[in-house]
C-alpha cells in the first residue's frame, strides 16, 4: 500500500511554483470529475429524476427487480466464499512451504485476470452447456448448472478468483511464519495455530480481499451474460437486469437498478478506504514506536559507551566498565524462586526431581543442504540442569544444531534424547521443549499475559491453574504491571522476557536459546545476560544456547561448546576452553591473540624472531607451527632479554580503560604485535610512540600443524 | 532451508496445496482446457475460417486499437494523478484517493448504462459534444472512452506507490548538481516511474480487451463499426456455434496471454534493476 509521506510530500511541493501546482491539480480534479464523478452523480440523478416514489416501484414494485437482487444476494456470497476458502488454502501453500511447482501455481493464480469473462462464460458453457462434456449425463441426472443459480455462482467465482488469495499472499509473507513456528515450539497443533495465531494476524488482509472480490462479484457481467440463459425473474442477476430494462429502453428501471449496484460499490470504496486509512495510522503509529526506540536505543549505547569505555579484549580482561556493572545489577531485582516442578503439581502430575543425569545427549548428527555440510557427525552431551553456550561463527552450524534439538529441522543421521526419552522422530510440539525465538516471534495480536497463557491453553489447563501460572511467570521476568500490554508496547528487553516467561510457562524439559540477546542494544544486553545466569541458577532447567560472541557464553554458560565448520573445536568449562584451548582456531576465535607463524625442531619452537623450549617436540626433523600469544601474555621491556626478545618500535598506545593497549611493529619481521599492559606497568615503563622496545611472551602456545592432513 | 523446517514443523501443508489445486483445476483449468480442446475439434481451415473472418478481423482491430488508445490515453492522466495524489496536499486529496477506484468498484454494466446516457444527443455532455461532431455515444469513440475509464485506476496505482518511495534526496541531490526542476523531471523521475508506467499499461490495455459488459452498452454492436472480439464470442454462442466460439476465444486468450507473460517478465526486469 503507498503511505506517502505527508511531510516529506508537503515539503517536496513548495519546489514547485503555486500556479502549476493549481494547475496540475485542477488539471486532475478535471479528468476524474469528468471520467468518474459526472458519471456517478448522472446515475443518481437519472434514478431519482422521477421522484422518490417512481424510484420506489421500479425497484421494488417490480418483482423481476427484486428477484434479480435476491439472485446477487445469493450467488455474489457464495462465490466470494468458495474464493475465501481457496484464498486462505493457496495462501498458506505458498506462504508457508516451498515445493516444486511454486511459481507456477502462484502465476496460474493470476490467469482469470487474462482471460476475458466472456470467454470464462464460454469455458463453462462448454463444460456444463447441454451440449458440453458433462451436459448430457447433467441432464439425465436432472442437475441444472447452466442456465441456473449454480452456473452464475461457477461464472462468478471464476471471474473473482484471484481476489482473495492475491490479497492474502503478500500479507502472510510479510508477517512471516516465525509466530506459528512459535506456536508449534509451544505445543498448538494444527487447527490451533492457524485459528488463533494465522487468521488474527491476517484478518484486516483478509477483510479487504472479501470486499474487492465481493465488489466484482456483485457486479460481474461478461461470464454470468453467458451462463445465465436469460431467463427473466429466474437467472438474471442484478447487473443482467439492468442490461435487461436497458434493452426495453425502461430507462427508469435501469437506472434505479443502477443506482443500487452505484450504491454498493460506494459503501465497498467507503469501507476499503477506512481500512487503508485505519493501516497507514497503524504504520505511522509503529514506525513513531520505532522511531522511539531508536532514540532510547542510541541513548543506552552513548551512555554505556561513556561508562564502559572500550568494550574489554576478552572475558579475563579486569572489567573497565565498575560503575556500569554496579548499575546493572542494581536495576536487576532479586529473583523469586520458582521450583519448576510448581506447574506440574497444579496439573496433577508429580514429577520428581532427578540426578545429575544427561539432560540432552546429541548423538552423531549428521545435517547437510544440498552439498553444504552444516554439521558433520556432531555428539554433545548436556549435564542435567546446566546452561551451555554453542559458540561459533556464523556458518558453524550452531543454530542448525538448536533447531535440530528443538525438532524444527530434522537431522539426516543421529539421534536426540532427552533425559533419557529418544525425541529424534518427535513434533516439536511433542517434545516439550521451550525455544526463545532470535527475534521473539511473539504473538503480536495477544497482550502479554495471553503470550505467557498460550502454551497453557493449548495444553488445555484450567483457568485459575493457568492465572495464577502466569502472574508467577509474570513476577518472574519482573512485568507483573504489563500484562495487559500487546508486544508492540513493548521495548525489546521486556519482549525478550516475555519470550522468555512464555518459553518457560509448560515448564518445558529443555530450554533453547536462539542468540537470545542478538538484537538487542549493549547496555540491555550486559543486563539480560547477568539476569538470565541467575535465572537459571534459581530454576536449572536445561538449557542450550547459541551466541557468536564469546563474552557472552563465558558470561552466562556453565560450559562452552566452541564450533566451526559444522564440527566441535573443543567442550569445555570457560576456564578451560580459554585457557587451554584445544587447537589454534579456538584460541584464535576466543579473543585477540598475536599468531606467529614458524617451526618446531629439537625441542625448540622457532617463529617471528621468538625462540622458545618446546619440549613436547624432541624431534629433530622440523615440522610447520603456529605461535598463539594472547596480548596480556606479552611483556615489554626497555633492555633485550636474550634470544626470547623481540626487538619492536612503540607505533601507538591507547591508555583508556582499565588496561593500556600498545601497538607495536617488530621491524627485522615486518610482523604487527598487540600487547595489553596493567596500568601501573605502563606508569613504570613511561614509553610512547617512536621508542625503541623489547618484547617477549610470558606464555605461549604452540600448536604444530597436523601431518596427516 | 525454512521449506523442510516448515513442512516438518507447520502443518496442512498437503491439505491446503491439495485442496487449492483441485479446486483450481475444476473451476479454472480444465474449463480453459475445454476452450482449448473444443476449438481443436476444427480443422486447421475452418478454424481459419471461424477466426479470420473480415468481420472478425475487424472486430480484433477495433478491440486491439480501442484498448491500445484507451490505455494509452490513461498514461498521461494516470501519471499525472498520481503525481498530484503524492506530491501536493490540497482539499479534497483524500477523497480523489478513494474515487481513483471506483472504475474497480463498479458494475461494469453500470457504467456502460451511465456512459451510454451521457454521451447521447440529450445527455449531460453529450447536448455539448454532438454539436461539435463528437459523438460519444454508440461509436468508436465511445468504446475508447469507456475503457478510459475503466483502465484508469491501473497507472495510478501502479505508478503511484514508486512515487511515493522516491526518496526526496534524489531529486534534491539532481537539483545540486544543477539540473533545473524539469530536466530533473525528465532524467531523473520519468526514467524511475517508466516501468511502473508501462506495467500498468500493460494490465489497462489487457482489461480493455476482455471487457464486455460495458462495452455492449456504449458501443451499438455494429459489425465491422462497432463490434468487440467478446461479442463475436456471444454471438457464436446464442446461434450455437460453440467451436466457432471456442476458436475465437483462443485467439483471445492467446492475445491477453502474450500480454500477462509481458507483464511478468517486465515485474522482473524491474525487481533485478533494482526499481522496487
Amino acid at each position: 500500500m503507498a503511505t506517502p509521506d505527508a511531510a516529506a510530500a508537503v515539503r517536496r511541493a513548495q519546489e514547485d511554483p503555486a500556479a502549476v501546482r493549481w494547475a496540475l491539480v485542477a488539471t486532475a480534479l478535471l479528468i476524474v470529475g469528468v471520467l468518474v464523478v459526472i458519471p456517478m452523480v448522472n446515475v443518481f440523478y437519472e434514478a431519482l429524476a422521477r421522484g422518490p416514489g417512481a424510484y420506489w416501484d421500479a425497484l421494488v414494485n417490480d418483482p423481476d427487480t427484486l428477484a434479480s437482487i435476491r439472485l446477487t444476494l445469493i450467488v455474489a456470497p457464495t462465490a466470494v466464499l468458495l474464493n475465501v476458502v481457496f484464498g486462505l488454502a493457496a495462501a498458506w501453500a505458498i506462504a508457508r512451504f516451498r515445493f516444486r511447482g511454486r511459481a507456477l501455481f502462484t502465476s496460474m493464480i493470476d490467469l482469470p485476470f487474462a482471460v476475458s469473462p466472456v470467454v470464462a462464460g464460454l469455458s463453462l458453457m462448454l463444460i456444463f452447456g447441454l451440449q458440453g462434456w458433462l451436459g448430457p449425463w447433467l441432464r439425465e441426472e436432472g442437475i441444472k448448472i447452466v442456465f441456473a443459480t449454480p452456473g452464475l455462482i461457477l461464472a462468478t467465482a471464476f471471474v473473482t478468483f484471484p481476489f482473495v488469495a492475491r490479497e492474502l499472499l503478500p500479507v502472510m509473507e510479510s508477517i512471516g511464519s516465525e509466530e506459528e513456528i512459535a506456536g508449534v515450539s509451544l505445543g498448538a497443533r494444527g487447527w490451533q495455530i492457524f485459528r488463533e495465531i494465522t487468521v488474527p494476524n491476517i484478518k484486516w488482509g483478509l477483510l479487504y480481499g472479501i470486499i474487492l472480490c465481493n465488489a466484482r462479484a456483485m457486479g460481474e457481467f461478461g461470464a454470468v451474460y453467458v451462463v445465465s440463459g436469460h431467463i427473466t425473474g429466474q437467472t438474471d442477476t442484478l447487473p443482467l437486469r439492468v442490461e435487461k430494462l436497458f434493452q426495453e429502453y425502461n430507462m427508469a428501471g435501469a437506472f434505479a437498478a443502477a443506482s443500487l449496484l452505484s450504491g454498493l460499490a460506494l459503501v465497498t470504496l467507503g469501507i476499503k478506504t477506512g481500512l487503508e486509512w485505519k493501516q497507514r495510522r497503524d504504520t505511522a503509529a509503529r514506525a513513531r514506536e520505532v522511531t522511539e526506540d531508536l532514540v532510547v536505543a542510541a541513548a543506552d549505547a552513548a551512555a554505556s559507551a561513556a561508562t564502559a569505555g572500550a568494550p574489554a579484549a576478552g572475558p579475563v580482561a579486569p572489567s573497565a566498565n565498575g560503575d556500569h556493572a554496579t548499575a546493572a545489577a542494581a536495576s536487576v531485582p532479586t529473583i523469586r524462586l520458582v521450583p519448576r516442578d510448581n506447574a506440574s503439581d497444579t496439573n496433577g502430575a508429580a514429577r520428581r526431581e532427578e540426578g545429575a543425569g544427561v539432560g540432552i545427549a546429541i548423538r552423531n548428527v549428521t545435517k547437510r543442504f544440498g552439498e553444504f555440510t552444516a554439521l558433520d557427525d556432531v555428539s554433545i552431551d548436556v549435564p542435567h540442569g546446566e546452561l551451555v553456550a554453542l559458540l561459533g561463527p556464523s556458518g558453524s552450524g550452531k543454530t542448525t544444531l538448536l533447531r535440530i534439538i528443538a525438532g524444527l529441522e530434522a537431522a539426516d543421521h543421529g539421534t536426540i534424547h532427552y533425559e533419557d526419552v529418544d525425541t529424534t522422530h518427535r513434533s516439536p510440539r511433542d517434545r516439550n521443549v521451550g525455544f526463545v525465538f532470535q527475534h521473539y516471534a511473539l504473538f503480536r495480536h495477544m497482550t502479554v499475559f495471553d503470550n505467557v497463557a498460550f502454551p497453557l491453553r493449548v495444553r488445555k489447563w484450567k483457568r485459575d491453574a493457568i492465572e495464577h501460572r502466569v502472574a508467577e511467570l509474570l513476577r518472574l521476568i519482573q512485568l507483573d504491571t504489563l500484562g495487559n500490554q500487546v508486544p508492540s508496547q513493548l521495548s525489546g528487553g521486556q519482549r525478550q522476557r516475555v519470550a522468555l516467561a512464555r518459553a518457560l510457562a509448560a515448564s518445558p524439559k529443555v530450554l533453547l536459546l536462539d542468540e537470545p540477546f542478538g538484537a538487542l542494544d549493549a547496555k540491555v544486553r550486559a543486563e539480560l545476560r547477568q539476569w538470565l545466569r541467575r535465572l537459571h541458577d534459581e530454576i536449572h532447567v536445561t538449557s542450550v544456547f547459541v551466541t557468536h560472541d564469546q563474552e557472552e557464553a563465558f558470561e552466562v554458560s556453565d560450559r562452552i561448546v566452541v564450533m566451526n565448520h559444522g564440527r566441535i573445536e573443543q567442550v569445555g568449562s570457560p576456564e578451560e576452553v580459554f585457557e587451554h584451548p584445544a587447537n589454534g582456531f579456538v584460541m584464535d576465535f576466543l579473543g585477540n591473540v598475536n599468531v606467529f607463524h614458524g617451526r618446531v625442531e629439537g625441542g625448540r619452537a622457532v617463529a617471528g624472531g621468538f625462540e622458545l623450549a618446546y619440549p613436547d617436540y624432541p624431534h629433530r626433523e622440523a615440522k610447520p607451527a603456529t605461535v598463539y600469544v594472547r596480548p596480556h601474555e606479552l611483556e615489554i621491556d626497555r633492555i633485550a632479554g636474550g634470544p626470547g626478545s623481540l626487538r619492536a618500535e612503540v607505533l601507538r598506545i591507547n591508555p583508556a580503560g582499565s588496561s593500556v593497549k600498545v601497538e607495536l611493529l617488530a621491524r627485522d619481521f615486518g610482523l604487527p604485535l598487540n600487547v595489553v599492559l596493567a596500568p601501573e606497568r605502563y606508569v613504570q615503563l613511561q614509553i610512547r610512540a617512536g621508542d625503541d622496545v623489547y618484547v617477549f611472551p610470558k606464555r605461549v602456545r604452540v600448536f604444530v600443524q597436523d601431518y596427516s592432513i | 532451508m525454512s521449506a523442510d523446517v516448515n513442512r516438518r514443523v507447520l502443518p496442512g501443508f498437503g491439505l491446503s496445496l491439495g485442496y487449492a489445486s483441485a479446486y483450481m483445476s475444476v473451476l479454472i483449468l480444465i474449463p480453459i482446457a475445454a476452450v482449448l480442446l473444443k476449438s481443436s475439434t476444427l480443422s486447421w481451415a475452418d478454424f481459419v475460417d471461424a477466426v479470420w473472418t473480415d468481420r472478425a478481423r475487424a472486430a480484433y482491430a477495433l478491440t486491439l486499437g480501442a484498448s491500445f488508445v484507451a490505455a494509452l490515453v490513461n498514461v498521461p492522466f494516470g501519471v499525472l494523478i498520481a503525481w498530484v495524489l503524492v506530491r501536493y496536499s490540497f482539499p479534497g486529496r483524500r477523497i480523489l484517493d478513494a474515487i481513483i477506484d471506483l472504475p474497480f468498484a463498479l458494475p461494469t454494466a453500470v457504467a456502460g448504462l451511465v456512459y451510454s446516457s451521457l454521451y447521447v444527443k440529450k445527455g449531460w455532455l453529450g447536448q455539448y459534444l454532438v454539436p461539435l461532431g463528437i459523438e460519444g455515444a454508440y461509436s468508436r469513440l465511445a468504446i475508447v472512452l469507456v475503457l478510459t475509464f475503466i483502465g484508469l485506476p491501473f497507472i495510478v496505482r501502479a505508478v503511484q506507490p514508486v512515487l511515493a518511495e522516491l526518496e526526496a534526496e534524489v531529486e534534491e541531490a539532481a537539483a545540486c548538481l544543477g539540473a533545473t526542476r524539469w530536466q530533473t523531471f525528465w532524467r531523473v523521475l520519468i526514467p524511475t516511474l517508466l516501468p511502473a508506467t508501462v506495467t500498468g499499461f500493460a494490465l489497462a490495455f489487457a482489461r480493455g480487451i476482455g471487457e464486455y459488459g460495458s462495452v455492449v452498452f456504449v458501443s451499438g454492436n455494429m459489425p465491422f463499426k462497432t463490434e468487440i472480439a467478446p461479442v463475436l464470442v456471444v454471438a457464436s454462442l446464442e446461434s450455437f456455434h460453440y467451436a466457432d466460439a471456442a476458436a475465437i476465444a483462443v485467439v483471445m486468450l492467446a492475445m491477453s496471454f502474450s500480454l500477462l507473460v509481458a507483464i511478468n517478465l517486465l515485474e522482473r526486469w524491474t525487481k533485478r534493476h533494482g526499481y522496487t
